[in-house]
């Protein structure tokens, strides 16, 4: 991993460790599972959800693309870009429609 | 025997991959939301079947972290000289946190 996409995995990286840590907080120990707390989270918290869903889609599909690069099957990193843009569409779709 | 070093790296993959499928099943779960399933589905995930795989997650999310954070120290060639005492203390960290975590979700 170079360049670009090493620094971004680095930063997104620590990134995650405050927002997934904060995630973690609001949904086990503040906050509920409940269908009404949930719907409320995404209303209320949307653009958290927004940049959480951003970060680490990009965070787990890159860093997939750079195992697959280092296992040789170089040909198939792109996939996961493709499929990190599918699951940040449909995670704001679920956002957004919520 | 591989060094504790080619076991953290490995397990930060293995670790990683288990996240990243984690995360296209927690959207996929949240489409209940939508759906109108999900009150009878978060039943059976908060049930106590389920918590050994809660606890899975947490303990895999929070080595994934933690052994992160300890790489990123690194690569910014940062406490090199202190890495051996850093990968212990990555596996110490981990339990500790986990046990915190752990805890908090069963009580």
């Amino acid at each position: 991993m170079k360049g670009l996409a090493w620094l971004m995995q680095l930063l997104t990286g620590l990134a995650l460790t405050i927002l997934v840590a904060y995630h973690f907080l609001i949904t086990h120990i503040f906050g509920s599972l409940q269908l009404e707390d949930v719907v409320a989270r995404f209303h209320e918290l949307r653009e958290f959800y927004t940049i959480l869903l951003i970060v680490v889609a990009f965070h787990a599909f890159n860093g997939l693309s750079v195992i697959v690069e280092e296992l040789g099957w170089r040909k198939f990193t792109r996939i996961f870009y493709a499929i990190m843009v599918g699951v940040v569409a449909y995670g704001l779709f679920l956002l957004m429609s919520v | 025997m591989p060094s504790l070093n080619t076991i953290a790296f490995y397990l930060h993959r293995i670790t990683g991959v288990i996240l990243a499928i984690y995360l296209c099943m927690h959207l996929c779960f949240l489409t209940t939301v939508k759906t109108g399933q999900y009150s009878s589905l978060i039943k059976v995930t908060l049930s106590k079947q389920f918590l050994p795989f809660d606890l899975l997650l947490f303990l895999i999310g929070i080595y994934h972290g933690v052994n992160g954070i300890r790489l990123i120290i690194h690569e910014f060639g940062l406490l090199y000289r202190y890495r051996r005492v850093l990968l212990y203390s990555t596996f110490i960290i981990t339990a500790v946190l986990w046990i915190i975590v752990a805890l908090e979700v069963i009580m």
